[in-house]
């Protein structure tokens, strides 16, 4: 209400404006979904992060589960890893200023997005700024995880689940074929306003190659978490299941989102509404974080799962025998 | 049901899985037409390599203990519960025994045998006559 109520008042933008709206109420809906991604990347998701982290040093510690802490650095003092959450966090934090910022400059000045569009990398390379520190926690999951596959190779005694592991046992065929039916419904969407092929630019190729590779590389992702090595190769079935079901179904709904915003996108070309390009970025960019951390977090609570396969194999007979 | 091997155990791997298998199935944990893993989760799951698990796979469907049905996957075979006390292995040891011994009482020297059963595993009738 606020951010509505300090809205300058800009010139409208006459008859080239979409749907007959002035520019004031483009330029709310931008703000407001602007404010929105400030607030759900730069503070929801990396204070979740952050709660994550806390709550496994705090009740997790090295000395107690060394297999949960393959890394020398995991060895530092406790205080000292906290401390580097905080950091996590306040980076975070200084990076939703730098968005307030911009939106207080972009109101002092009387901004106002382009009709033909364009000025959605905008919005895109302030995301890019926003999820480098996601990025970077994520990074360091991986070689966490690659730290703790070495040491495995160290285990003696190792145990699977005699049960097989079917693509339907984690996902509901109807978000599948959602999927590959909203990809290709975009696909003949797409071609249908490319005109024939022989009139097709760099462009068009490019956008059918990067939007097919993606997909297909979605497709590999979930067949190697089906069947594939674990990530973490401690984790216990049930936990790993877990993790199976989010991946699954994040990758899913991430094909379904991408499919809609290229539907979205090329439709905003075609029907002259790319000056609400920006505010459809952003509310993708953060759809996409939305379903894809948000499960995460939903699917796979940190609360839930079994850290005893982390102790070692003398606190885990002493644990058996008590 | 889970299987556990052990990487230090003298028995090779690919014979613990066996064993590991069928006791599942003997002690209940999976009964007959239950889906089994492919080769490939279950070589990832132990961190095994994947021809490790084939060749256990393998052994299992020759003794009728698990049957592949093709792109579908590979089942407890219907009669697994009976076959899972087969053991070609020991029955193979256990008749050979008792072929060495019958050649030894006829007055074969451990030499002779030797010769003729790789003789006749490498497929050559080679007799006293033969050679002559």
């Amino acid at each position: 209400m606020l951010i509505m109520t300090t809205i300058p008042a800009l010139p409208v933008g006459g008859a080239s404006t979409p749907f007959g709206l002035s520019m004031t109420v483009i330029l709310a809906i931008l703000y407001i979904v602007f404010l929105a991604q400030i607030f759900v990347i730069s503070i929801h998701f990396p204070g979740k992060v952050a709660a994550r982290i806390r709550y496994v040093l705090d009740n997790f510690p090295p000395d107690q589960y060394p297999k949960l802490y393959p890394s020398p650095y995991d060895k530092l003092p406790v205080e000292l890893r906290r401390r580097s959450v905080d950091l996590f966090v306040n980076i975070n934090r200084a990076i939703a200023l730098v968005g307030l910022m911009i939106l207080v400059a972009a109101m002092a000045t009387g901004y106002e997005p382009r009709l033909q569009g364009g000025d959605e990398i905008l919005v895109f390379g302030y995301f890019v700024l926003q999820i480098m520190p996601l990025m970077y926690q994520s990074f360091k999951e991986f070689q966490h995880h690659k730290l703790m596959r070495a040491a495995f190779e160290e285990t003696r005694q190792r145990s699977a689940d005699l049960k097989p592991r079917h693509l339907f046992d984690f996902i509901s065929p109807v978000m599948i074929v959602a999927a590959i039916a909203l990809y290709v419904a975009w696909v003949f969407f797409f071609i249908d306003g490319e005109g024939p092929v022989s009139e097709w630019d760099d462009g068009t190729y490019i956008a059918l190659f990067v939007i097919t590779a993606m997909n297909l590389m979605y497709t590999g992702v979930i067949y190697v978490f089906l069947r594939g090595a674990k990530l973490d190769p401690y984790q216990a079935y049930p936990d790993q299941l877990r993790r199976i079901e989010m991946m699954i179904k994040v990758h899913v709904l991430s094909s379904i989102l991408v499919s809609i915003f290229m539907i979205m996108t090329t439709a905003a070309d075609r029907y002259a509404f790319e000056v609400f390009d920006p505010a459809m970025v952003s509310v993708f960019l953060q759809l996409c974080l939305v379903f894809g951390m948000g499960l995460v977090f939903k699917l796979d609570p940190v609360e839930e799962t079994d850290f005893e396969v982390y102790r070692d194999s003398q606190s885990q007979e002493n644990g058996a025998m008590t | 049901m889970e299987i556990t091997i052990d990487m230090d155990d003298e028995v090779p791997l690919f014979a613990q899985l066996i064993s590991g298998v069928k006791a599942a199935i003997e002690g209940g944990g999976i009964a007959p037409g239950d889906a089994l893993p492919s080769i490939r989760q279950l070589a990832n799951d132990l961190g095994l390599n994947a021809k490790t698990v084939a060749k256990a796979y393998r052994i299992l469907e020759r003794d009728n203990v698990i049957q592949t049905r093709g792109y579908r996957g590979t089942y407890v075979h219907p009669d697994a519960k009976a076959n899972v006390g087969v053991d070609i292995n020991a029955w193979v040891h256990d008749t050979l025994n008792k072929t060495i011994e019958g050649l030894r009482t006829g007055g074969a020297t451990d030499s002779e045998i030797r010769i003729a059963f790789n003789n006749v595993m490498n497929g050559r009738q080679t007799t006293r006559e033969g050679a002559a």
